[in-house]
């Protein structure tokens, strides 16, 4: 059993991580916020999810950067197990809390709107059993599994081209910052919850190029613009078709997608839609629960049995705790969200930190050896 | 020194008094000699003109050494020497004639096998409209004939190892110098050295071990039945494998996306050739999902379904006495008792066995109340879609079943979540270091050009690179 912090052979490739950059932030945003950002700031939820995907972008940087450093490999190796541990411990705090509140959110989801006579007991537990797969597998399943997820994505564009009799009405968006900057701020805030998720990316390990010469695509940077692009159009033209009624909105990347205009001749067709999201959420959760299992592994707990004692804290607190939707969104809107803010900056900022000083101190060290060299 | 009363008991003993052993012993000029062959196997005609009738002409005799051998007998082949008992057994049970001459120092082998070889004809299994006919047969030297007319150039390297104690089989690995991925050819040597095993029957007992998962549902070796699609495979930088007794012909590495893909792909209008994979992966979710989707349908998401389908559905299912869970379940195990049985049985009772399945079991089922006729039309609809891929109806037979269960336990959900498990199953899954879905997942731009879509042959400049092939430029 692999007990290293990072599986050297189970690497990811740049234009993979562009592909994760563009669904992490994208997922969770497109099922239940929309409705929530606009229940909160009306007219200016465009502005504020604007705001909350622009900061997170710029937390995605700071992520980058300390991955291409070497990430939480390079940090177990040059300061120790136990000390990387320490530093990115809080992590492990962060993925419970949003594997269960996002997690919640799927089942809600999947229980109430799309297959409401399906037992709640059985989806979470089958929910649960696929993450715990999903999450075992590592940056190299995810990666391909967001390939994967990609190439479903044309089928659902066209889908929607056929299908979809979108009835626009812009002045439902326009005019931007149309109350000011509260409403704004005030949506982010409340939601800051929905954001940050790229920590978990510092765990993982570039693939190193198979061609070194060749000139470098900017993937990740592509992926970050088409990510914020791709978002605020979408809110923008889910509040622009649906108005005000956008706060009861189930599930915006479904209904985006398709508009149920041949349910009345073979069914829904939002269906390829929904399993796109239902695929890429359990894809972002298992990349959570894949940081914390790989916190845990620093001190030596193997990978298994650190995702498998997630997956049934997780599991309890869905059983026993936070059952449903409205418990889930009081958490995710309460303080906690400050904190899991907090954690998931502060990680990334002292992980980055403290590989930045390193480097320094190695290149230091390499000039002095170098110069000492020339003196002799 | 070799005295041939001892020998010729010795032989006998060896071979445990069997009654198609033949010892024939001859006096050439005063020296003796035997020749020992298993009846039948050996080409009498040959030995009898090449060898008996040249030595008792020779007249003074024969020497005891090769030299003199190969002088007096009409060197049509070379004879080999064996300087152990045990090789000249093994000679012997291979099907050449053993030479045994009294006071040589070793023992001398005439291949003088003959083989039955079946003729060259087109694999019940890869039958084409367009494009070549022939198919591998069970004898080794005639697969390998096929392949080198095709591939007439040195670069076609065959390299032989026996493998099975007792089979004593010959395993002929085939490739191109130059083209092959040395890492991957290095692995198959491997892999091939440390089999010991008794016997090896069939080639599909080597793939078990070459297969680094045996117990998944996925194949992770291919096989090919004709010496055309082989060729296209090396010059792909693959690595071939050819097991004597068997007309099937390995092939690795093995990616699934080569099972949407047929030999005619490449004779076919380029064009028609994508529609018609595109098509593939259609009936591809015609056979894995159609029956799971009905189930969900019926038992828990009906909610889902238009009034006046559900209503059809509602008046076919109507007095049927099992849940669709169990009524679908029984369809699919009766379809492949079905399929086993047509497989199975002789073909004079196929024809018969097609109207009692069809007909009788199909149609009086459903007016016996027994199975509706929604399901026996999924059933239908399914089997159909999995034939469109004849070389995983194994493996999405099995994954159709997985499919039908989670849907009556989760409805749709339990589909959805089934197919991540798959992918996620699909995505880690590699065959001799190649990914098992490439090149969807990794995307491989450049393999693109011949996956769903398929460009035409002119415009495939380059090998897959999945395969890494060190010689990549296929033309300029």
């Amino acid at each position: 059993m692999n007990t290293e912090c990072i599986d050297s052979r189970n690497g990811i490739e740049r234009h993979q991580i562009s592909l994760l950059v563009f669904f992490i932030p994208l997922v969770f945003k497109m099922s239940m916020l929309p409705s929530q950002l606009s229940n909160v700031s009306g007219v200016d939820a465009l502005t504020a999810i604007f705001l909350l995907i622009s900061t997170e972008i710029l937390h995605l940087t700071l992520v980058y950067a300390a991955v291409k450093l070497g990430g939480v490999s390079m940090l177990a190796k040059r300061i120790g197990r136990v000390a990387t541990f320490i530093i990115v411990s809080p992590l492990i705090f962060v993925a419970l809390i949003k594997t269960l509140v996002f997690g919640i959110e799927i089942i809600n989801y999947v229980d109430f709107y799309l297959f409401y006579n399906t037992t709640s007991w059985g989806i979470k537990v089958v929910f649960l059993l696929t993450l715990f797969y999903v999450a075992c597998g590592g940056p190299r399943t995810f990666g391909r599994l967001a390939e994967l997820s990609l190439l479903f994505l044309p089928f659902i564009v066209f889908l929607g081209l056929i299908f979809g009799r979108l009835e626009l009405n812009f002045e439902y968006v326009l005019p931007f910052y149309a109350d000011g900057f509260y409403p704004s701020i005030n949506g982010a805030q409340s939601f800051v919850f929905w954001a940050f998720d790229f920590s978990p990316l510092i765990f993982f390990k570039l693939n190193s190029e198979k061609k070194p010469g060749r000139r470098k695509v900017p993937f990740v940077a592509i992926g970050a613009l088409i990510v914020t692009i791709t978002l605020v159009s979408l809110y923008a033209l889910l509040f622009a078709n649906y108005g005000l009624s956008a706060v009861i909105v189930d599930n915006a990347f479904a209904r985006l997608a398709a508009f149920n205009v041949v349910t009345t001749q073979v069914g829904s067709i939002e269906w390829p839609s929904v399993v796109l999201w239902l695929l890429s959420a359990t894809l972002c959760l298992g990349i959570k629960v894949y940081a914390a299992s790989r916190t845990m592994q620093l001190v030596k707990v193997p990978p298994r049995i650190s995702t498998g004692i997630i997956m049934v804290v997780v599991g309890a607190l869905m059983f026993y705790v936070v059952k449903d939707i409205s418990v889930a969104m009081e958490l995710a809107k309460s303080w906690v969200r400050f904190v899991v803010f907090g954690c998931e900056i502060l990680v990334t900022f002292v992980v980055l930190f403290v590989l930045l000083w390193l480097k320094i101190k190695e290149e230091r060290r390499v000039g002095q050896k170098e110069s000492a060299n020339e003196a002799r | 020194m070799i005295v041939i009363d001892k020998t010729k008991k010795k032989i006998s003993e060896a071979f445990f008094g069997t009654e198609d052993l033949v010892l024939r012993e001859l006096d050439a000029g005063g020296v003796r000699m035997m020749f020992c062959f298993l009846d039948g196997l050996t080409d009498r005609q040959q030995l009898e003109a090449s060898v008996i009738r040249p030595i008792v002409k020779s007249g003074e005799g024969v020497g005891s050494d090769i030299k003199s051998l190969e002088n007096t007998i009409i060197a049509e082949f070379a004879v080999e020497v064996k300087n152990t008992f045990a090789a000249a057994m093994s000679a012997i049970a291979s099907g050449d004639c053993l030479l045994v001459v009294d006071g040589a120092a070793d023992y001398f082998v005439l291949p003088v096998k003959k083989p039955a070889i079946r003729a060259v004809t087109e694999p019940p299994t890869s039958s084409v409209l367009k494009g070549p006919r022939e198919g591998f047969v069970e004898d080794v030297k005639t697969n390998m004939i096929l392949l080198r007319r095709r591939l007439a150039t040195p670069k076609l390297v065959f390299q032989s190892i026996t493998a099975g104690r007792l089979t004593s089989t010959s395993v002929v690995l085939a490739y191109l110098e130059g083209t092959v991925n040395k890492t991957v050819l290095a692995e198959v040597q491997k892999r091939l050295q440390s089999i010991d095993v008794d016997g090896i029957v069939d080639s599909s007992y080597i793939s078990n071990y070459l297969e680094t998962r045996p117990y998944s549902i996925f194949k992770q070796i291919g096989s090919q039945e004709k010496p055309d699609i082989v060729v296209a495979k090396l010059l792909e930088g693959r690595v071939a494998l050819l097991v004597d007794g068997s007309p099937i012909v390995l092939t690795v590495p093995f990616i699934l996306m080569e099972d949407f893909q047929s030999s005619e792909d490449y004779y076919n209008r380029t064009v028609r050739t994508s529609m018609l994979r595109i098509i593939r992966l259609m009936a591809l979710f015609f056979a894995l999902l159609l029956p799971a989707i009905a189930v969900a349908l019926q038992q828990h998401q009906f909610q889902m379904l238009p009034l006046k389908l559900l209503m059809t559905i509602i008046s076919s299912v109507d007095g049927i006495p099992f849940s669709p869970l169990i009524e679908m379940v029984l369809a699919l195990v009766l379809f492949e008792i079905l399929n086993e049985a047509s497989i199975r049985m002789p073909r004079y009772v196929g024809m018969a066995m097609s109207v009692v399945g069809a007909i009788v079991l199909g149609e009086t089922a459903v007016k016996a109340g027994i199975l509706s006729s929604l399901s026996v039309l999924v059933t239908a609809l399914s089997a159909i879609g999995l034939y469109v891929i004849p070389d995983e109806v194994g493996t999405f037979g099995i994954l159709r079943m997985f499919y039908v269960l989670m849907a009556g336990i989760l409805g749709l959900y339990g589909v959805v979540m089934a197919g991540l498990a798959t992918a996620v199953y699909l995505v880690n899954f590699e065959s001799f270091g190649c990914p098992y879905l490439a090149p969807l997942a990794p995307i491989v731009w450049e393999d693109m050009q011949d996956a769903i879509i398929k460009k035409s042959q002119k415009d495939l400049k380059m090998r897959p690179q999945i395969f890494g092939s060190p010689n990549r430029r296929r033309q300029k």
